[in-house]
């Protein structure tokens, strides 16, 4: 059974983002004042690496960074970062958070 | 253009400049207007902006929310595609140089409400969740329509010397509102098209000349030996002031060039038809042109025309038609969140 943790996430661009997943779940994210995407979720269970995937559409080369907490820890001390191209931009990776490393494939 | 307002508009400019090396992220504003501050492409984002052309300092906020998942079948999406949005505009009627000349701001205050639907005929995911791509190049498409409902309060001093004499110095309250409904595509990332409707009341302030003097009021002491000279300078607005409702019909076009260096530039062309009840329709046009450093402050320059046929300015020379135009934008600062 997996383990469950509090996660936060803010994903800061001007660009719009059509879908987020953590772990293959759409997690719905609400644009506060300044621009970033925000949630905080309760006892969410996570296997072995945090698996996310972000898709924004906009301008091109507006630029897209992700920041991932886990029980108030930063695992993203280098921000996740992406850019719009052809009007869109759609990123698929994981994090092995227990080690501070994260892998990303397109 | 008069030296004060170039002046003028390249202080503000350098101002801005020197504001923006605090290191805000890259950004792609929607700096799309013409002199009025109208514009058929509606960019859904929050930014804080000043257009030096109709001196205004501009507050936007747009509610937005990704796609989740549907509260009754985890297993299908919810792609809220609903959004909102506010945007609170001071404007200091009259053009920077009158602020720039006499150091005072006419008050005047606009707030608009926004409601729109994005993905309206251009889907951007497919019921997996998957983007949907376009054409060849394999492009993302998306589309908004908005419709925006605003009002406007101003108060103006005016002057007119063919009043009797205690009445010629006189306030003017403004109450405007505006209408809008636009739908505006972006293709590619790169090519942006929209479409606009709306009808307002207006005034025709900007038209007025400014006047300054000061005004003197003697009152002599009881005594008869005494006599207190009270002094009030007195900013205005000379000329005949009106206001009346007009439908505009607007097109505004972008193509935004992303090169491989970090200067981006676009060009904007954009096109109106105003109809107005007593007069007969004007067009206007104009095209801007507008680069993006990184990291810094969008800003550029536009050539309008406001009166494209002489229908109504009685000015044949169609250079002195032309207006040219300052637009700075600056995104709304962290509030103490890094930036990416």
């Amino acid at each position: 059974m997996a383990k469950t943790y509090k996660i936060s996430v803010e994903l800061t661009t001007e660009a719009t983002l059509q879908l987020f997943r953590l772990e293959g779940f759409a997690i719905a994210l609400v644009r506060t004042l300044d621009n970033v995407y925000r949630i905080s979720l309760q006892d969410f269970p996570i296997e072995d690496e945090l698996d996310f995937y972000v898709h924004c559409t906009g301008w091109n080369k507006t630029p897209w960074s992700l920041k991932i907490f886990i029980d108030d820890k930063d695992i993203t001390p280098e921000p996740i970062r992406g850019e719009i191209e052809k009007g869109y931009s759609a990123v698929r990776g994981s994090i092995n958070f227990q080690q501070d490393q994260h892998e990303q494939t397109v | 253009m008069n030296k004060q307002y170039k002046f003028s508009g390249f202080l503000v400019l350098l101002l801005l400049t020197a504001l923006s090396r605090q290191g805000y992220a890259q950004t792609f504003k929607p700096i799309f207007e013409d002199a009025d501050g109208r514009t058929s492409i509606i960019a859904p984002l929050g930014y804080l902006g000043i257009n030096t052309e109709n001196s205004s300092i501009q507050f936007q906020y747009f509610m937005s929310k990704s796609a989740g998942a549907d509260p009754d079948d985890a297993l299908l999406l919810k792609r809220n595609r609903f959004y909102w949005g506010v945007k609170v505009a001071g404007s200091a009627a009259g053009g920077v140089s009158t602020i720039f000349n006499y150091g005072n701001f006419t008050p005047g205050t606009s707030a608009s409400l926004f409601l729109g639907h994005r993905s309206l005929l251009f889907q951007a995911l497919d019921k997996n969740g998957e983007p949907v791509l376009y054409g060849s190049n394999q492009i993302a498409i998306e589309d908004w329509l908005t419709l925006r409902l605003g009002g406007e309060i101003a108060n103006y001093t005016l002057y007119d010397a063919a009043r009797p004499f205690d009445e010629q110095i006189y306030s003017e309250q403004f109450r405007g509102h505006i209408a809008q409904l636009t739908y505006n595509v972006l293709i590619g990332g790169a090519t942006s098209v929209g479409v606009s409707w709306d009808v307002s009341k207006v005034n025709n302030i900007d038209a007025l000349s400014p006047v300054k003097f000061t005004q003197q009021t003697i009152l002599p002491g009881p005594s008869g030996q005494t006599t207190r000279i009270f002094e009030r300078e007195v900013n205005a607005f000379s000329g005949a002031y009106q206001t009346s409702i007009v439908n505009t019909y607007g097109v505004d076009a972008v193509r935004y060039v992303t090169p491989a260096s970090e200067l981006n530039y676009a060009f904007h062309v954009f096109g109106r038809l105003k109809h107005t009840t007593d007069i007969k329709p004007v067009y206007e046009a104009g095209a801007g042109f507008y680069l993006f450093p990184k990291g810094k402050v969008a800003g550029g320059v536009f050539l309008q025309t406001s009166d494209l046929t002489n229908a109504v300015s009685e000015t044949p020379d169609f250079a002195k038609r032309l207006d040219l135009g300052l637009t700075v934008k600056l995104l709304l600062p962290g509030l103490g969140v890094p930036n990416p």
